[in-house]
């Protein structure tokens, strides 16, 4: 029950969101009232199975390890949006902007059932019902041409067919087990599914063009929060099929895939100016040292993976609110402030010292250099332009800065620069000691039985 | 007389004929009425379909959910004032190549090959109604078009998924996705073309 609970949760603060949307004081005072009783149905609820139409929604120590990321960093998000609004706006276009933060949570209530669901067809549907609800913060920038938010609905409705139809392929394979062409078919259609929603190159190309219309917190809830429940779901069809690993070449073409997004993701963010196709480049590199880390196969680096996911989704978001900074406050202060979280979230996102992620590159690095040397030396240079991408921005915004004199006291960006500081702090204290997560994930991928 | 086998190959056959037909329209008819009121009468020749597989309660909801999907893109189309130039990104003549291709390639594939053992009639219905979807929204300029595609997609594979699954739950969720994804296609549309059709609104375009 209390998965609803949090689901109802999610609905109600995008709706007071939604009415509080001239008043960003209100707003945040709203995002810290919903979180505040997010995490306190999550630490309270007991672990327990809730049945609905005959399949379970299961809330114990693994689901719980992911709610957990994925409500923060939707929080921390939703906590940003204050700093994009604008006065009352006429146009649907700024009421979006104005309302960013209620349809964020609307699109992570579908989320939490995509995750607590123990049935791979109904959370691939609820990841697909999350992903179509984000599309509704896209703004199209013109008439006369289908736009990347279009693109991506179609995307998405592909790739969901594609994994219900692989659900059905591989729970008729046991019944048929000579029958090898099930599992390639599976195969086929498991890499198109994931690969098309998770953006894996080449399958990247979608990417662009959503950005472009979503506004850039809405860019960072995709890549930071929806995009991870893919690996989450892969994750859970593995450890459920051990033979899936055995039969079918998924790990191999995990590992492939993620050097080849890491590398794509590199080349496409150096030359980027945009902001929203910036972050949308820079998380694709951390998403492929993510799939590395699954595709190698071992507890490590599969507890590697999802300390990159977690410091990922923690760089993500203060990307995105040093981006809000950036384009929202004028004034020196906040343009440095803006800076300092970009940079921050860059070292997060590459996984630089400080950051959880460091620990986990440490040794999907170890295991990658004593068999890849090649491979290896790309991934360190795609991580090396994450933090230079990262840095040039920073540079230039304390470099063009001015001091714009402004006697008006705005207390939202106080409370912004106030989450960039949580978050900072979280990303150091994780990076320093990784091993307080690395335990609690140790129990998670017990589960995985593939694992060599 | 006709034997029951007889009647059953009838049937498929005009169920058949039926979805090439309203397909056809929407892919070669730059008219977004023509298109809109193909969408909702392709979904009566999907629920005759589905007739095959479930109860006659659950195709009318498949009519239902559709009728009510093909709605919100005609009232958005209204509101927005649709057009109907630049439907498509590319001439009559390669349309209607394209869906012959379509249509010979799926009646070659679901003659030839079986998949989650699916009667035949079953598989191409739904193969077709997906290659169609896909096609429609490739070959789309336009947002409503394009949303029609995907919804002639799922279509499509809500065919497959009730045939392979028999879970009410699924089949439910699937008629309620449709409505979430025809509110957000007509969301993006509106505010696509929001500066020209509030310029209507106050008379400055006509």
């Amino acid at each position: 029950m209390s998965i609803f609970l949090l689901a109802v949760v999610c609905l109600l603060t995008g709706i007071a969101l939604r009415f509080l949307r001239r008043w960003p004081r209100l707003v945040f005072v709203a995002v810290l009232f919903g979180a505040l009783n997010l995490f306190a149905i999550l630490t309270i609820a007991p672990d327990e199975a809730f049945y609905f139409f005959g399949r379970a929604l299961i809330l114990n120590t693994s689901t719980r390890a992911l709610l957990a990321p994925v409500l923060g960093v939707t929080v921390a998000l939703a906590l940003f949006g204050p700093l994009a609004i604008t006065a009352p706006g006429t146009t649907s276009a700024q009421i979006l902007i104005n309302s960013q933060s209620a349809f964020l949570f609307w699109a992570l209530a579908p989320l939490v059932f995509a995750i607590t669901f123990d049935s791979f067809p109904l959370a691939i549907f609820f990841w697909a019902i999350g992903l179509i609800a984000l599309v509704l913060l896209a703004s199209p920038q013109r008439a006369g041409r289908v736009g990347g938010a279009a693109q991506f609905l179609l995307v998405t409705v592909i790739a969901a067919t594609s994994l219900l139809l692989a659900s059905r392929v591989l729970d008729l394979y046991p019944l048929t087990p000579e029958n090898f062409d099930l599992v390639r078919v599976a195969s086929v259609l498991l890499a198109l599914g994931l690969g098309l929603l998770l953006a894996i190159a080449p399958f990247q190309i979608w990417l662009g063009p959503f950005a472009d219309e979503m506004p850039i917190l809405g860019t960072a809830f995709l890549t930071g929060v929806a995009q991870p429940l893919g690996i989450w779901l892969l994750f859970q069809r593995m450890s459920d099929l051990v033979w899936l690993t055995e039969r079918a070449p998924v790990l191999t073409i995990l590992f492939i895939g993620g050097a080849l997004t890491a590398l794509a993701g590199a080349a496409l963010a150096i030359s980027e100016r945009r902001d929203g196709r910036l972050v949308a480049y820079l998380a694709l590199v951390a998403l492929g040292h993510a799939l590395i880390g699954v595709g190698l196969g071992t507890r490590a680096a599969l507890i590697g993976a999802w300390l990159i996911l977690l410091s990922r989704g923690l760089g993500i978001a203060l990307f995105a609110g040093g981006l809000s900074f950036a384009r929202h406050h004028s004034e020196r202060r906040w343009q440095i402030t803006g800076a300092i979280a970009i940079l921050g979230g860059g070292i997060a996102i590459a996984g630089a010292p400080l950051a959880p992620g460091f620990a986990a590159l440490w040794v999907i690095y170890r295991a990658v250099a004593a068999t890849n040397m090649p491979v290896f030396a790309l991934l360190i240079v795609s991580n090396a332009m994450v933090l230079l991408a990262s840095v040039r921005l920073a540079w230039t915004l304390i470099a063009q800065s001015e001091n714009v004199a402004s006697d008006e006291i705005k207390i939202v960006p106080y409370l912004g620069a106030g989450v960039v500081i949580v978050l900072l702090a979280l990303v150091i204290l994780t990076g320093l000691a990784p091993q307080s997560i690395a335990n609690a994930l140790n129990e998670m991928t017990m589960l995985a039985r593939y694992l060599k | 007389m006709f034997s029951p086998a007889d009647l059953q190959l009838i049937t498929s056959l005009g169920i058949f004929l039926g979805l090439i037909f309203f397909a056809a329209l929407i892919v070669l008819v730059s008219d977004w009425r023509v298109g809109l009121y193909a969408l909702t009468a392709h979904y009566a020749s999907a629920a005759f379909l589905l007739l095959q597989i479930t109860q006659p309660s659950a195709a009318l909801i498949r009519v239902i959910s559709g009728g009510l999907a093909a709605l919100i893109l005609y009232l958005t189309a209204r509101q927005t004032r649709a057009r109907n130039d630049n439907l498509f990104i590319s001439g009559f003549a390669f349309r209607l190549f394209a869906l012959a291709f379509v249509i010979v390639s799926i009646v070659g594939i679901a003659s030839s090959m079986t998949f989650l053992n699916l009667t035949p009639p079953i598989l191409f219905g739904g193969l077709f109604l997906i290659a169609m979807g896909a096609l429609i929204a490739i070959l789309s300029r336009e947002i409503l078009r394009l949303g029609v595609g995907i919804l002639v997609f799922t279509s499509g594979f809500c065919i497959l998924e009730t045939a392979t699954e028999s879970s009410l739950l699924m089949y439910g969720l699937l008629n309620v996705a449709d409505l979430l994804l025809a509110l957000v296609i007509a969301h993006l549309a509106k505010i696509a073309r929001e500066d020209e059709w509030t310029g209507a609104r106050r008379g400055e375009w006509q």
